[in-house]
């Protein structure tokens, strides 16, 4: 398995070096690197050669300088961000890195399907996060490597175009089938939610989270035309009686709570995609799954990437490995 | 078949959610789902003419990658 986690000199080599570079880490190491060609996010986790593995003192190196022709870095705010599939390539793809819990992340994640040309460039990204013990003490963030500038309310894009024969194609795996339980749908578009609709008739969603028994680590599931896409449960607020989730419910899609998984290693590898693992050049799974299945020191069938707050695949996801391939035409 | 040449009523057609097809393309799936639920939410001629005009655009912007080319297949062969 080709290297992916470096020591801070390695990286700085690099970027010294004139290299495209996306990049993630922990906030203490990225803010050492030195100017360059680079976009970076915080996380400290990450699947990485040996199997998933928390540190600080390693960055997640995604190098694009040898087939990228050309590679153009911009950050975006809740007023730009609509223009995103519009800004990119005829021919590429677009990286983005969206810090959690930002006003550009909430903005995102409830009206990327409506901006202008969705899903008609391939777009993949990840939330950036933070150790799970500073959650409240210090914020996400992202870099811009060309003038050494870190936002905690911006996102960063980088904008790659491809050689003319060469095309990057985007998918999922996603272990969460939908469940055969109720039909769950909500009034509107939001982060939370204190009613649904349960199979058609409106209930106090809590309390039916609570008398049914389900497993909150286990997400909402919605068939989007045979792509399943999950929301994963935040937590219910007692006082509130509102249940928060990590990604937005949409009005109108009709939702079901996921089967149950067994062995998370076991499911992943056996959903893996069929064609040559090599193709793809990057790839981000999410902290939910990382957690709740204990990737700490097991593998993913030799997939790696940072372990992020959130998976972005054309819009926000949950709980899924989003990951982005090179191929040629014929 | 070049992709100007379809009818109208075949795209119609899929963004009305008549059919299922079991199409690969992530970013199809994706935007359809959108669409379908804009038609089924306001089902007025205008909406479908707009989604589908949306979806039509989203084939001409994908004509070359294979993926996109086999699921327009799928919508061909339903429509013949």
């Amino acid at each position: 398995m080709k290297p992916v986690l470096f020591a801070l000199a390695d990286v700085t080599k690099m970027i010294l070096q004139g290299k495209k570079l996306i990049l993630a880490g922990d906030e203490t190491i990225l803010q050492q690197l030195p100017s360059g060609h680079w976009i970076g996010g915080t996380i400290p986790y990450f699947m990485g050669e040996q199997g998933g593995v928390l540190t600080r003192e390693h960055i997640y190196v995604t190098e694009l300088s040898s087939w990228a022709k050309r590679s153009v870095i911009q950050t975006y705010t809740t007023d730009s961000i609509s223009s995103i599939f519009a800004d990119a390539p005829v021919n590429g793809f677009s990286m983005i890195i969206i810090p959690a819990t930002s006003a550009v992340h909430l903005s995102f994640a409830l009206n990327a399907p409506r901006y202008d040309g969705f899903a008609t460039r391939p777009l993949i990204g990840w939330i950036s996060g933070v150790h799970l013990g500073d959650l409240g003490k210090i914020s996400a963030k992202v870099f811009l490597g060309e003038n050494s500038k870190v936002f905690e309310d911006r996102a960063v894009v980088m904008h790659v175009e491809l050689p003319e024969r060469t095309y990057a194609e985007i998918n999922i795996l996603n272990i969460f089938e939908q469940g055969s339980g109720d039909t769950i749908t909500f009034p509107t578009d939001s982060f939370s939610a204190t009613d649904a609709f349960i199979n058609g008739k409106k209930e106090d969603f809590a309390k039916y989270i609570v008398a049914k028994g389900l497993d909150t680590h286990l997400p909402l599931v919605a068939n989007y035309s045979g792509a399943m896409i999950n929301t994963s449960f935040q937590n219910i607020d007692d006082a509130t009686k509102t249940v928060n989730f990590y990604a937005p419910v949409f009005k109108g899609v009709e939702y079901r709570h996921a089967k149950a998984v067994g062995d998370y290693v076991s499911s992943f590898t056996s959903h893996m995609p069929s064609h040559n693992l090599d193709s793809i050049f990057f790839s981000c799974n999410c902290i939910l799954n990382y957690l709740y299945s204990e990737l700490e020191g097991k593998q993913t069938g030799g997939i790696t990437g940072p372990i992020t707050f959130g998976e972005v695949a054309y819009q926000l996801l949950n709980q899924t490995m989003a990951y982005i391939s090179l191929h040629q035409l014929v | 078949m070049e992709i100007q040449e379809i009818k109208s009523e075949v795209w119609n057609g899929v963004v009305s959610g008549n059919t299922n097809y079991s199409f690969e393309f992530l970013a199809l799936k994706i935007l359809l789902s959108r669409l379908r639920l804009e038609v089924k939410a306001n089902p007025l001629p205008s909406t479908v003419w707009r989604s589908a005009a949306e979806l039509k655009e989203f084939f001409i912007k994908q004509h070359n990658l294979p993926v996109a080319q086999r699921d327009l297949q799928k919508i061909l062969q339903n429509a013949r």
